[in-house]
């Protein structure tokens, strides 16, 4: 238990009392120490609700959310100061300069001195604007000063949703490596993102939100391990799709073209089965699915 | 925490535009009133009217009707509450600054009241700033009539008291704006709704207690309690005897003027306990 840095067990979160929106749906997650976790969904499946009930913004309706084996609601927020965060639109004060912004936020905490400031604008690479007013800050440049605030007072836990909106290329590859760095450092990412090519490439274990509930959760190499694709070329698609729908273990068959595309099945083992029912495939090719297509199927 | 908290608002509110711009606008209004009732009953003089409010302008009547009359929680210092009030907490819910405060484990009631604690200063400088350059204005324009300003019959400590008070007859409004900014959480709804109950709310509420026959239950209204305990300011620097004449006493007037700040913050701080706040 002392390695869980984020836990949920059963947690809801309904909207607009009895009757309204179910946001969160009885979701269970587990995030250990040291890893950078992806938390995957599409709009609406309840990422940012989640979110907000890790970070005490929102009161779950049932269930319970633990930070550091601590429980935190709005009212139990002291696990908080162990944790940085960048969620939504960037926190400032548009009036304040970069490096004002950060100074007020070091006030806050007492192992935060200038030259942390320093080196929190050298870090997310804000050193030569640190001192213009951040109203004029593009997308990119506001979500850099987040990321560093989120950092400024070395968080054991960082909770980002999006950090690279915003980013060029560039800077997205910068983000990446520095959350691959701080984890290195035994720092606990939990990623929300969009971009799933990000996730897989940064990510140890992920979990995927669907209409408020979980629908996987693992190692991002097991849940794309568990969705290898075999792609064969057959003279009748549909009839080869309606063969494979009983070959054990298949999780999804579908054609497209001349094509028919197989989900949780090996490509010898479907191979075996088209030919034994006088089905022979003139192409047969077998592939890792990327995240993108697990994402979809999952979240179909 | 409540102290790291008290301090970063001030950092802020002094280094806020707003609050300069507030500071002059008051003072800039004050000088305006004072210099456009001046000239006024000048004329109204030279027309060969009776005297008037001419030497009520000046010293040292003029200090005292810049602190009770226009820097009063019914006029300029209630609007002052309003403004500022409102720009430390509902303009923070738009930039998403106390969602950033709360993240970091910043309990919500602690939050609250650092920013309560934190609007007192600002609203005791408003009021010392307006007091002293429009004060000043009036010692102008006495020495302009009479040669020069009768500073010996101005009782500066009282007066230094006097602006103390003042500060806490305006301090159930700034609640009463916080509490309003919690539950609107807009800038316009805090505002309007400040400036709605300042200018009109509470007249309303009174003449409808009168009118049921509870008139003196309107006399423990806020911003009535307000106007009284400055009224007792009055009634202190002018050295009139008539303290007593007024319907409620100055202890009942200060002790009331911040309970009624402590319910407001109260309901802020429950409300505020109780919200969802999105991200």
């Amino acid at each position: 238990m002392a390695n869980v840095v984020i836990q949920t067990q059963s947690l809801c979160k309904q909207f607009g009392g009895a009757g309204g929106v179910l946001a969160v749906d009885n979701v269970d997650l587990t995030v250990r120490r040291g890893e950078v976790f992806g938390f995957l969904g599409p709009n609406g499946a309840g990422k940012t609700t989640t979110i907000g009930i890790l970070l005490g913004l929102l009161h779950p309706t049932a269930g319970q959310a633990r930070l550091f084996g601590q429980l935190v609601t709005p009212r139990h927020v002291t696990p908080l100061r162990r944790v940085g965060s960048l969620v939504g639109a960037p926190a400032m004060i548009p009036g304040f300069t970069a490096r004002e912004n950060l100074r007020v936020l070091a006030r806050l905490h007492r192992n935060v001195d200038a030259a942390r400031v320093d080196e929190i604008l050298d870090l997310v690479g804000l050193t030569q604007a640190a001192d213009r007013a951040v109203k004029g800050f593009s997308l990119g440049m506001k979500q850099r000063l987040g990321l560093g605030a989120a950092l400024l007072h070395r968080p054991e836990l960082l909770i980002l949703d999006e950090p690279t909106n915003g980013l060029d290329p560039a800077g997205m590859r910068e983000i990446r490596e520095l959350l691959r760095e701080l984890a290195a450092q035994g720092v606990t990412v939990f990623l929300s993102s969009h971009l799933l090519h990000e996730v897989e490439q940064i990510c140890d274990r992920a979990a995927v939100l669907s209409r408020g509930r979980v629908v996987a959760q693992g190692d991002v190499s097991t849940l794309l391990g568990d969705q290898a694709v075999v792609r064969a070329r057959v003279p009748d698609p549909l009839a080869a799709a309606q063969v494979l729908q009983e070959l054990v273990g298949v999780i999804t068959v579908s054609a497209n073209g001349n094509y028919i595309e197989v989900r949780g099945a090996r490509s010898e083992e479907v191979n075996l089965h088209l030919v034994q029912r006088g089905i022979v495939p003139s192409e047969l090719t077998s592939g890792r699915a990327d995240l993108e297509s697990v994402f979809l199927e999952l979240t179909r | 925490m409540f102290a790291n908290l008290w301090a970063v608002e001030h950092y802020k509110t002094f280094k806020r535009k707003v609050f300069w711009i507030t500071l002059a606008g008051t003072v800039g209004l004050l000088v305006v009133l004072v210099l456009g009732l001046y000239f006024a009953a000048q004329i109204a003089v030279q027309q060969g009217a009776e005297v008037g409010d001419l030497p009520t302008l000046l010293w040292p009547n003029g200090l005292v009707v810049v602190l009770n009359d226009f820097l009063s929680p019914g006029f300029i210092g209630g609007i002052v509450a309003v403004i500022l009030g409102t720009a430390l907490w509902a303009e923070e819910y738009r930039w998403g600054m106390l969602h950033l405060w709360l993240s970091r484990g910043v309990p919500r009631a602690t939050l609250l009241s650092a920013k309560a604690a934190a609007l007192v200063l600002p609203l005791f400088l408003s009021l010392t700033a307006g007091l002293l350059v429009a004060g000043g204005v009036t010692g102008a324009l006495t020495a302009l009539s009479a040669g020069a300003a009768p500073a010996g019959q101005v009782d500066f400590g009282q007066l230094a008291l006097s602006l103390l008070r003042s500060t806490a007859a305006v301090l159930p409004i700034a609640a009463l704006t916080l509490f309003l900014g919690v539950l609107t959480r807009s800038t316009a709804g805090a505002l309007g709704a400040g400036m709605g109950y300042l200018l009109l709310g509470e007249q309303i509420l009174g003449g409808l207690l009168g009118v049921i026959g509870l008139s003196s239950i309107g006399m423990y209204l806020p911003i009535t309690l307000g106007k009284l305990l400055t009224m007792h300011n009055n009634a202190l620097l002018r050295g009139f005897q008539g303290v007593q004449t007024l319907p409620v006493g100055g202890g009942v007037a200060c002790a009331g003027v911040l309970l009624w700040t402590a319910v407001f913050l109260g309901l802020a701080v429950w409300v505020f306990g109780r919200q969802d706040l999105s991200v």
